[in-house]
C-alpha cells in the first residue's frame, strides 16, 4: 500500500519542526525588541473635533493636482489607519503623492455615553459638520467623498441628502444592496436579533463583532495565520508588517447601539436603502437623486462585502457619469495589497483629476459653519504637531 | 529506535510534555503569587509590571504579549493536530485507508478539544454561571434550595455531557441531552414559570425568568456545539477521503505542512458549507439571542441588589446619557439657528 506519509523521515520532520521552533524563539526575541508598532504615519493635522470624532488633514504635497478636497469616510467598525498602515503600503500616501488634498474622519471609540447616537447623528450630524469643516479649511464649495465599506454607504446616503456639497463620490467595497446572501455576514444578519444585542449591551463591544469576523474563516484566521507567521517571524520587517495588520484587526471600536440597530434592521434586514425607503432625519434617502460622478469600486473576491452587494448601486443612482471598477482581490487587499498601490490609487487619482472642477473660492459665499457644542481646531501648530509627532515612524 | 516513526513519535511526545510542564509551572507560579496577596502589592503583579516596564519606552507590551500568546497557540494547535492524526497516520502504514473505519483510529475527545478551542466553547463558564445563579438564589431564598440544586445538577449534567462517550454519534448525544432537558422542564422547570406570591414576588419572578433564560441558553449552546462537532467529524471524513484519493493517484506528502494545508482547507470548506445554511444561521442567532436575553435579565437582578448601595446603576446612567444626548442635540440645533441668524444679520 502506498502511504502518503511513507516519505516522512524523522530527520526532515525534525529539521522542519526545529526550524519552526528556532523561528519562534527568534521571533519572541524580536517581539520584545520591537518598541512600537507604528501605523498611520503620514503627517496630518487635526483641524476639527466634535465629541469623540476627529477630522484630520493630511499634509499635501507641493504639486497639487486636484482642486477639490477629498474627504475619506471610513467605516465605524475598525480604525481608519488601515489606509495608511505602513509607509510603503499606504493608500493615503499614494493619493498624496498623486497630488490630492486628503482629509479623513476618525470616528473615535464610542463609550456607553454614545449609545443613543443614531445613523442620523453620524451622517447628518458629524459627517455634515466634517464636510463643512473641510469646505472651510480648503476654501472650496464642494468636497469629493471617498467612502470605505460602511463609510461608502454613509457617503452615498450623504450625497443623496446633501447633493449641493458633493462634487464626486467614490465608494470602495461598500454595501448598497443587502438582499444578497453571497457573504456570510449578509446571511447571518438577516435573522439576527439586533434588539437583543443592543438592549443587552447598549454600546456593543468591538470584540463581539470581531468574533463574528473570525467565524467567517475560523481555521485560517485562528490557526493558519499564526503558523504562517512563524515562517516570517525572524524577519523584523515582515514581523512588523504582520503586527501592524494584527493590531488593526483587533483594534475594534465599540458600536453605538442605536446606530448599529438601525443599520442592521434598515439595511441588512429590510434592504431599505436600495429600495428608496430608508429614512434619516425625517427625510427619505433617494439614491436616484445622486447625479454627481460616481466611481464604485468593488473587489472580485470580497468575502465581507460581496460584489452582489456593491454593483447594483450604479443601477439606481441618477448619475450619467458612473463607473464600476472591479479590483481583482479581497476586501482588505483593496487598501494594502501591492496591486492596490500600483493600480488603484493612480486610477482613483486619474478619475478625480478628470472630474476636478475647482470652484473659484469665495470664502464669503460659504455659509459660516455653526459649531455648536463642538471644538473646531484651527490647526494650531503645537496641537497639530503633537498629533503628528506621536505617530512618527520608528521603522528601521 | 526501530524506525523513524517511533523516533518522531517520541520526539513529539517529549516536546508536548515539555510544553505542558512549562505551562503548568507558569500556572503554579502565577497562582502562588496571586494567592499570596490580593492587594496591589501582589508580587506577581509587581513582577509583571517590572517585566513590561523593561520594554523600551512606548512599547506596545500588551500587543507583543498577545501576539506571542497567539503564536504559541498556533504552534500548539499544529502540534495538537499532529497528535490527533498520528494514530491514523500510523495505522495507515499497515492498513489500507478506509474512510468508513477512520473513526476507530481517532480519539473523538481530541477532535472535540480542537473544535472547542477553536470556537471558544467554554463549558466551565456556563456551569460556573449556573452555579453562581444558584448560589445567589440560595442566598435570597433558602426554601428554593432543593429546586436550584436540582437545576444546578441538571445543568451541570447537560453541560458536562461527554462527547467521547457518545461513540461518535453526536445526534444520539443531542437526543439524550434533549430528553434530559425535557424531563427537567416537565419536572422542576415548570416551577420557574409559576407566578410567585408575597413581598418578594417580583424578585422571585425575575430570578425564575433569568434561570429559564440561562437554561434556554444552555440548550441552544448544546445544539450549536453539536452542529459544530458534527461538522468537525464530517471534515475529518473529507480529509480521509482526500488522502485516499491522493494515495490512489500515487501522490505523496513530503512535509507535514502539506498535510496541514489540506486539513485547514478541508475544514474551512466544510465549515463554510455549514455556515451558509439557514439552519446554522438560525441556530447561531437563537444562541446569541438567548445569551443576550440571559445577560440582560442577570443585569437586572444585579441592579436590584445594588439599589441600596451608593453607586450609580447602569439603568440610571443610561437615563443620564439619554438626557445628555437630547440636550446636546438641542444645544447644537439652537447654536446652529443662532449662527444662521448671525449670518443673515451680516449679509443684511
Amino acid at each position: 500500500m502506498n502511504n502518503p506519509f511513507s516519505s516522512f523521515d524523522a530527520k526532515s520532520v525534525m529539521k522542519h519542526l526545529g526550524e519552526l521552533n528556532s523561528k519562534l524563539m527568534k521571533g519572541a526575541e524580536l517581539l520584545t525588541d520591537i518598541s512600537e508598532v507604528d501605523v498611520g504615519t503620514a503627517p496630518k493635522q487635526l483641524i476639527y473635533e466634535e465629541d469623540k470624532l476627529k477630522l484630520y488633514h493630511y499634509k499635501p504635497t507641493d504639486d497639487k493636482t486636484c482642486g477639490v478636497p477629498v474627504l475619506v469616510v471610513y467605516a465605524l467598525v475598525n480604525r481608519p489607519y488601515m489606509l495608511d498602515i505602513q509607509p510603503d503600503r499606504s493608500f493615503i500616501r499614494n493619493l498624496l503623492k498623486l497630488g490630492l488634498d486628503v482629509y479623513i474622519i476618525d470616528w473615535g471609540y464610542p463609550t456607553q455615553a454614545d449609545r443613543y447616537l443614531s445613523m442620523d447623528d453620524y451622517i447628518n450630524g458629524y459627517m455634515d459638520n466634517c464636510v463643512e469643516a473641510v469646505r472651510e479649511n480648503a476654501k472650496s464649495d464642494k468636497v469629493s467623498l471617498m467612502g470605505v465599506c460602511q463609510g461608502g454607504t454613509f457617503s452615498a446616503i450623504y450625497s443623496a441628502l446633501h447633493p449641493e456639497k458633493v462634487q464626486n463620490l467614490i465608494t470602495l467595497v461598500a454595501p448598497f444592496d443587502f438582499s444578497t446572501n453571497d457573504g456570510l455576514l449578509f446571511n447571518w444578519s438577516k435573522t439576527m436579533d439586533v434588539d437583543a444585542l443592543v438592549d443587552a449591551y447598549g454600546v456593543v463591544p468591538g470584540n463581539i463583532l470581531n468574533d463574528g469576523f473570525l467565524m467567517l474563516m475560523p481555521f485560517n484566521l485562528n490557526i493558519k495565520k499564526y503558523i504562517d507567521m512563524l515562517h516570517v517571524m525572524e524577519d523584523k520587517d515582515k514581523l512588523l508588517n504582520f503586527l501592524r495588520m494584527e493590531k488593526w484587526i483587533f483594534d475594534s471600536p465599540a458600536q453605538a447601539g442605536e446606530c448599529l440597530r438601525q443599520f442592521v434592521k434598515d439595511c441588512y434586514q429590510e434592504n431599505k436603502l436600495i429600495k428608496g425607503k430608508l429614512k434619516l432625519g425625517g427625510k427619505t434617502v433617494d439614491l436616484s437623486k445622486i447625479t454627481i460622478p460616481i466611481l464604485n469600486i468593488y473587489a472580485s473576491a470580497d468575502h465581507l462585502v460581496p460584489p452582489a452587494a456593491t454593483k447594483p448601486f450604479n443601477e439606481v443612482v441618477g448619475s450619467e457619469d458612473k463607473t464600476l471598477y472591479e479590483f481583482q482581490g479581497g476586501h482588505i487587499g483593496v487598501f494594502v495589497g501591492s496591486r492596490s498601490q500600483k493600480e488603484l490609487a493612480p486610477a482613483i487619482s486619474k478619475w478625480l483629476i478628470e472630474r476636478d472642477a475647482p470652484a473659484p473660492v469665495k470664502t464669503t459665499s460659504l455659509p459660516k459653519r455653526a459649531t455648536p457644542n463642538t471644538k473646531p481646531v484651527i490647526a494650531t501648530k503645537s496641537k497639530a504637531e503633537n498629533k503628528t509627532s506621536s505617530n512618527k515612524s520608528t521603522k528601521p | 529506535m526501530e524506525n523513524p516513526s517511533d523516533y518522531f513519535d517520541s520526539w513529539m511526545k517529549m516536546q508536548q510534555q515539555s510544553f505542558n510542564m512549562l505551562r503548568e509551572q507558569a500556572k503554579q507560579i502565577q497562582s502562588l503569587y496571586q494567592n499570596a496577596s490580593a492587594s496591589s502589592d501582589n508580587p506577581f503583579t509587581n513582577w509583571s509590571k517590572a517585566a513590561f516596564q523593561a520594554f523600551p519606552a512606548g512599547a506596545d507590551a500588551s500587543l507583543a504579549k498577545d501576539i506571542f500568546g497567539k503564536t504559541l497557540y498556533g504552534n500548539e494547535a499544529m502540534q495538537k493536530l499532529f497528535d490527533l492524526w498520528q494514530p491514523l497516520l500510523n495505522a495507515m502504514r499497515d492498513k489500507s485507508i478506509d474512510p468508513a473505519s477512520y473513526s476507530e483510529l481517532t480519539d473523538p475527545a481530541k477532535i472535540k478539544e480542537v473544535i472547542d478551542k477553536l470556537f471558544n466553547f467554554d463549558l466551565d463558564a456556563m456551569s460556573q454561571l449556573q452555579k453562581q445563579t444558584s448560589q445567589y438564589t440560595e442566598l435570597i431564598q433558602q426554601f428554593g434550595k432543593p429546586w436550584t440544586d436540582a437545576a444546578k445538577t441538571q445543568a451541570s449534567n447537560l453541560m458536562q455531557g461527554n462527547f467521547a462517550k457518545s461513540d461518535l454519534q453526536p445526534e444520539a448525544w443531542l437526543i439524550q441531552m434533549k430528553a434530559m432537558y425535557g424531563i427537567f422542564e416537565n419536572a422542576t422547570g415548570k416551577l420557574f414559570s409559576t407566578p410567585a406570591i408575597g413581598k418578594d414576588r417580583e424578585k422571585m419572578e425575575l430570578l425564575s425568568k433569568c434561570a429559564k433564560a440561562m437554561s434556554s441558553f444552555a440548550t441552544n449552546n448544546i445544539e450549536y456545539q453539536q452542529m459544530m462537532h458534527a461538522t468537525g467529524q464530517e471534515a475529518m471524513q473529507e480529509v480521509v477521503k482526500a488522502l485516499a484519493t491522493k494515495i490512489e493517484s500515487g501522490e505523496k506528502y513530503e512535509k507535514f505542512d502539506e498535510f496541514f494545508a489540506l486539513w485547514i482547507d478541508t475544514n474551512e470548506k466544510t465549515f463554510y458549507k455549514l455556515f451558509q445554511t439557514k439552519a446554522f444561521s438560525q441556530k447561531r442567532n437563537a444562541l446569541t439571542e438567548a445569551g443576550f436575553n440571559a445577560r440582560k435579565l442577570y443585569n437586572e437582578i444585579v441592579e436590584r441588589e445594588l439599589v441600596e448601595l451608593p453607586v450609580a446603576r447602569r439603568s440610571e446612567m443610561d437615563e443620564v446619557y439619554k438626557l445628555v444626548y437630547d440636550l446636546r442635540k438641542q444645544v447644537k440645533s439652537m447654536e446652529s439657528q443662532i449662527q444662521e441668524l448671525k449670518n443673515k444679520d451680516q449679509q443684511s
